[in-house]
């Protein structure tokens, strides 16, 4: 099923990306794109989640660093509830600073990790599942053992071995989880691309005799860019969560800067959790709130390119 | 059938073999070494100390000499001891193993239990009432990480209501029993129970879907076979590959993977194990939990397949 509605030519796709064809939305004699962007708009969880997501990263972008690492361990200025401080909406942490601006401040963090890695995991994953799909034969079969291998390790213990082999830090966080989570992805493409290089056009191409590369880059990749957006989407939710394992765990991101995982390290003390609620509340509400939307958008728009193959689990 | 499990045996084991080079190579790679965990940098460098260190855990000798030691030792169920407490790694792998079995298991079982029965229905009544709020709960389940629920579930019943206790396995100082047990292992399992639930459901009503349209049940319904003898003979046992695809790649978690429930619960299994391991730069322990991690994916692999030539007889004969 990997295909349709989306297969006719690259010019589809990209008319997906501008949203100012909000109003060109018909059954009848429009290109697949513009149907698909017309599924999507009417998917209202969907719209909900992608204007959650936009307030969110507006704050992070907005955000103030400084405010999010400014100490203050004057007397009455630490460990502070809500509405106890003027200026401090969310009160303070354990070192006077302001919850409100290092959950801002640590959303752009947690963001940032998910985009950088998940754009690494979709470039490998898209490497090796259009090199497994279009070469097919052993470099098919050796790769995707490979990938069934990695898939059959649950992700947040390789996570594990590999933050002990290159230590813990922002960085470092990025490169492995892009490195680690891949496979699903390769498959995902490899699937894809096989289905793909039995079709009509694909032969034609091959036919007037063009090179591989120029196969890839004109006829492969610009119809399966609906199942790798909808891979990427569901991926930025993922990543969201093991940043925030990892962090919590002390693994991920380090003290002073904030991101959502690290500021729910202090729930690690049970007094915290029970008494300092204000200090893990905001940060765990954001995660939360980041991952249902985006999963709402992942369902849009695997629902508008009817991508069900492509799972979010 | 024998013929064709034994055939798998021997091919898991070069792959084993495999793993445990990489895990191996690695993981004696790693920057910081056990010396660094050992040496007390308070008590100042002794060079005595840093040499004996090194002898004893034959640091010295070159990798591939390391390899073998490790590997003869551990196949004798000799995995080093634990910087931490100095206990040996194989017993308080054992230990962890069984704890994490029994969170992750539970859960598991309560997820396959409930999921599968509730996507059947959800299959057979598309686009009904109970479809529309099964897959809201099925994707609330999917998407909210139980770390979250973890939290806020301790915080709600433990905390606040004090309904469950606040970690742990057991309550200290008590004489272990049953029901105490029970009474902590509730609301870690539950809550990594409905993730379980949720994926089992989307998983088997799409498979029950993707079949109820084929040819052959409408032949079976024609032929005046009964709605649920088709359902069970006909339409379930054919989604049961997907099922059972999903039943082993999910197995391997047992061994840990809910590390950050368990770190939440304070539930002493591999997962919380192996933080502590990352924490202690403690390389033979995390070997010894890799290890098992790497049998258990092995394992697994190799009880889906037979499980494949059980439920359906075509891949038996290729």
């Amino acid at each position: 099923m990997p295909t349709h509605g989306f297969d006719t030519t690259e010019m589809a796709v990209s008319e997906v990306a501008p949203p100012s064809v909000v109003q060109i939305v018909g059954p009848v004699g429009v290109s697949p794109g513009r149907r698909a962007l017309g599924r999507f708009l009417r998917h209202r969880l969907a719209i909900v989640g992608l204007i959650t997501i936009g307030l969110i990263i507006l704050l992070a972008i907005i955000g103030s660093q400084e405010a999010a690492l400014t100490m203050n361990l004057k007397m009455g200025f630490t460990n502070q509830p809500p509405g106890k401080l003027p200026g401090y909406l969310l009160g303070t942490d354990a070192l006077g600073r302001d919850i409100l601006a290092r959950t801002i401040v640590g959303g752009r963090v947690s963001i940032l990790v998910a985009l950088f890695s998940v754009s690494i995991s979709t470039g490998i994953g898209t490497i090796v599942g259009v090199t497994a799909g279009y070469l097919g034969g052993w470099v098919d079969l050796a790769l995707m053992r490979f990938v069934d291998i990695v898939l059959s390790f649950p992700v947040i213990l390789l996570l594990l071995v590999v933050a002990y082999l290159i230590g813990p830090g922002l960085v470092q966080m990025i490169l492995m989880i892009g490195f680690v989570t891949w496979a699903r992805g390769a498959r995902i493409i490899r699937g894809q691309v096989v289905a793909l290089r039995e079709m009509a056009f694909i032969e034609a191409a091959r036919v007037i005799g063009i090179s591989d590369i120029r196969m890839v880059m004109t006829h492969i990749l610009p119809n399966i860019i609906a199942p790798l957006v909808v891979f990427a989407t569901f991926g930025v939710a993922n990543v969201i969560v093991f940043e925030a394992s990892l962090s919590y765990l002390g693994l991920g991101v380090q003290p002073p800067t904030p991101s959502w995982g690290n500021l729910l390290h202090v729930t690690r003390v049970v007094s915290v959790l029970e008494r300092h609620t204000w200090l893990w509340v905001p940060p765990a509400t954001m995660i939360v709130l980041m991952v249902l939307a985006v999963n709402f958008v992942g369902d849009g728009l695997r629902d508008a390119f009817d991508q069900r193959s492509v799972s979010d689990d | 059938m024998i013929t064709f499990i034994i055939r798998r045996l021997l091919v898991s084991i070069p792959v084993f073999l495999g793993i445990t080079v990489i895990v191996f190579v690695f993981i004696a790679l790693a920057p910081g070494s056990i010396v660094d965990a050992l040496l007390r940098p308070e008590l100042g460098y002794d060079p005595a100390a840093e040499a004996a260190i090194i002898k004893r855990y034959g640091l010295d000798q070159p990798l591939h000499i390391r390899y073998i030691r490790w590997l003869a030792n551990s196949l004798q169920g000799e995995l080093g001891y634990r910087v931490a407490s100095g206990a040996p790694v194989s017993s308080e792998v054992l230990r962890g193993l069984k704890n994490s079995t029994t969170l992750t298991g539970t859960a598991m079982l309560l997820g396959i239990s409930i999921g599968i029965p509730l996507g059947v229905l959800s299959a057979v009544r598309q686009y009904s009432k109970a479809d529309f709020v099964l897959t809201g709960v099925t994707f609330l389940g999917i998407s909210l990480p139980s770390f979250m629920l973890g939290l806020g579930g301790l915080y709600l019943f433990g905390l606040k209501l004090r309904l469950v206790p606040i970690g742990g396995m057991m309550t200290i100082g008590k004489e272990p029993n049953f029901l105490d047990f029970l009474r902590h292992l509730v609301l870690p399992a539950l809550i990594l129970g409905f993730g379980y639930m949720a994926i089992f459901l989307r998983y088997t009503r799409a498979a029950i879907l993707e079949v109820v349209h084929l040819d052959y049940i409408m032949t079976a319904r024609s032929k005046g076979v009964t709605g649920a003898v088709v359902l069970l003979r006909h339409a379930f046992r054919n989604a049961l590959i997907p099922i059972i695809t999903l039943i082993g790649l999910s197995i391997p978690e047992v061994v840990g993977a809910a590390v950050v429930t368990e770190t939440v619960f304070g539930w002493p299994g591999l997962g919380m194990m192996m933080v502590e391991g990352i924490q202690d730069r403690d390389f033979l322990l995390i070997m010894g939990v890799t290890l098992v991690l790497a049998l258990t994916v092995l394992v697994s692999n190799m009880l889906t397949d037979v499980a494949y030539a059980y439920a359906d007889p075509r891949i038996r004969y290729n």
